[in-house]
C-alpha cells in the first residue's frame, strides 16, 4: 500500500482483504494468490501494511470499522496485529539509529576524534579565536620552559664560582694560619 | 491488545459432509447438519496423502502446502478458527476420496471444498447472531500497548538478526506514514534493489520475527 509502481492491484487487495469485494472478485484474488507465489507475497505484504496502518492509527476512518469487524476475526489475526504494535514500539525506540542509512552505518568509524567534532561544530570566528588562543599558550609555554632552563643553568654556575672562592678562602687561612706558626717559631727563636 | 469475542456455534466444526459427494463441490447441494460425524482415520489420511503424490515424502509436502493454503484462506476470509476450519476441510476431502471420488487437481478441490464451509461458517454465524440479536455486533476490549513480555521476546528476537537484517527491518517499519514512505525510497536507493524485492525481505524478516517473538511467549507462558 505504501509504495506504488508494483504489478499488483494493491487497492483490490486491501478490499479483498477487508471482505469488500464481491464474492465472484474474491474467489479470482484467491485463485490468483494460490496459483501464484508472487501474487500470494504481494497479498501477505499488502496485509502486513493493512496491519501496520491500522496499529498506528493510519487506516482510514470509514475503514476501522470493516477492518475490526472483517479482518480481526481470528485469533492468529489478532496475533499479528498485537505483533505490529509491538514492532512500532520496537522501532520507535530505534528512532535514530534506523534513521541513519543502512550502508553508511556499516561504513561511519566508530568513533570521531572529540576535538576535530568540538572545533567543527564551531563558528568560523570562534574556531579562529580558540586557535589563536592555543597558539599563543603554546609558545608561552615554550618561553617559559626555555627561560627556567637559562636560569638553573646560572644558579649552577654562580654556585660552582661560589664553591671555588670559598676553597681559595680556606687556602688563604691555612696559608695566614701557618705564616703564623712560622712567625711565632723565629720570634721564639730570636728570643 | 485488541480483543474480540466472536459468536460462533461450535457445530459449525461438525457439518455433515454427505453433500460433498461429487466430483467438484457444489453449494447447492449444502446438506443439513447431521448428528452423525465423521472422523479422520489412518487409512483415509493415506488415501489423501496418495491422492497428492504417489511418493510419500512429495505427498507430505504438498500437504503441508495446501494446508499452509487453507489457513491462509480462511484467515483471508475473516473466519474465527482457520486452524479447525482448515482440518475440517481436511476430513471432509479425505471423506469424499475414501467414498471413491476422483480428484484431479487437488488444491483447487480443497479451495473449493473450503469455499464451502465458509458459507456454512457464515450462515451460522447471522443465525446466531440474530437468535441473539446483535447482527454484526463484536465486542472489543482495547489496548493499544504492547506487553512488556511481548516487548521484551520482540527484542530478543531482534537481537537474533544479523545486523544487517536488524537495520533493515528496522528502518522499514520506521516513521509514519509519509516519512515511511520516504524511508523505504531510500532504502531502495542505497540498497539497490526493486521496491519490491525490499517489500519481500522485509516481509519475510518480519515472518520470520513473528514466528521468533510466538516461540518466545510460548516459552515464557511455560
Amino acid at each position: 500500500m505504501d509504495i506504488p509502481a508494483t504489478p499488483f492491484n494493491e487497492e483490490l487487495i486491501v478490499r479483498y482483504l477487508l471482505g469488500e469485494l464481491a464474492e465472484k472478485e474474491q474467489v479470482e484474488v484467491e485463485d490468483q494468490a494460490f496459483g501464484d507465489e508472487q501474487y500470494m507475497q504481494a497479498v501477505l505484504a499488502v496485509e502486513s501494511d493493512l496491519i501496520d496502518e491500522y496499529v498506528r492509527g493510519e487506516i482510514p476512518r470509514n475503514r476501522i470499522k470493516q477492518f475490526e469487524k472483517h479482518f480481526l476475526g481470528s485469533a492468529e489475526r489478532r496475533d499479528k496485529v498485537e505483533f505490529a504494535r509491538a514492532l512500532a514500539t520496537v522501532t520507535a525506540e530505534h528512532e535514530a539509529p534506523a534513521a541513519a542509512p543502512v550502508a553508511s552505518i556499516r561504513l561511519t568509524p566508530p568513533r570521531e576524534n572529540v576535538f576535530l567534532a568540538f572545533l567543527r561544530s564551531l563558528q568560523p570566528a570562534a574556531a579562529f579565536s580558540l586557535a589563536a588562543a592555543a597558539l599563543i599558550l603554546v609558545f608561552g609555554m615554550a618561553w617559559l620552559v626555555r627561560d627556567g632552563l637559562r636560569l638553573r643553568a646560572q644558579l649552577a654556575q654562580l654556585q660552582a664560582e661560589q664553591r671555588e672562592r670559598e676553597a681559595q678562602q680556606r687556602a688563604l687561612e691555612e696559608q695566614i694560619a701557618r705564616e703564623r706558626k712560622h712567625n711565632d717559631e723565629i720570634t721564639a727563636q730570636l728570643q | 491488545m485488541s480483543r474480540y469475542i466472536l459468536s460462533l456455534p461450535l457445530q459449525v466444526l461438525y457439518l455433515d459432509t454427505t453433500a460433498l459427494a461429487t466430483t467438484e463441490p457444489n453449494p447447492e447441494e449444502l446438506p443439513a447438519a447431521s448428528s452423525r460425524k465423521w472422523s479422520l482415520t489412518q487409512e483415509a489420511f493415506d488415501r489423501l496423502l496418495h491422492c497428492l503424490s504417489e511418493e510419500r515424502d512429495a505427498a507430505a509436502e504438498k500437504y503441508l502446502e495446501i494446508r499452509r493454503n487453507l489457513l491462509k484462506f480462511f484467515e483471508w476470509r475473516g473466519c474465527p478458527f482457520p486452524e479447525d476450519h482448515a482440518d475440517e476441510t481436511v476430513n471432509r476431502v479425505a471423506r469424499r476420496l475414501t467414498e471413491g471420488e476422483e480428484i484431479r487437481n487437488p488444491m483447487a478441490y480443497f479451495i473449493g471444498v473450503a469455499r464451502l464451509l465458509v458459507l456454512e461458517i457464515v450462515k451460522a454465524r447471522v443465525k446466531e447472531t440474530q437468535a441473539l440479536g446483535e447482527i454484526g455486533k463484536s465486542e472489543v476490549a482495547e489496548s493499544d500497548d504492547p506487553s512488556e513480555v511481548r516487548l521484551d521476546c520482540l527484542r530478543e528476537c531482534l537481537q537474533g538478526l544479523s545486523p544487517e537484517n536488524r537495520e533493515l527491518i528496522l528502518a522499514y517499519y520506521q516513521g509514519d506514514k509519509g516519512e515511511k514512505i520516504e524511508n523505504r525510497r531510500k532504502l531502495t536507493e542505497r540498497l539497490r534493489v526493486p521496491v519490491n524485492t525490499l517489500r519481500m525481505r522485509a516481509l519475510r524478516l518480519r515472518e520470520k520475527l513473528q514466528d521468533c517473538m510466538g516461540k518466545c511467549l510460548a516459552s515464557a507462558e511455560m
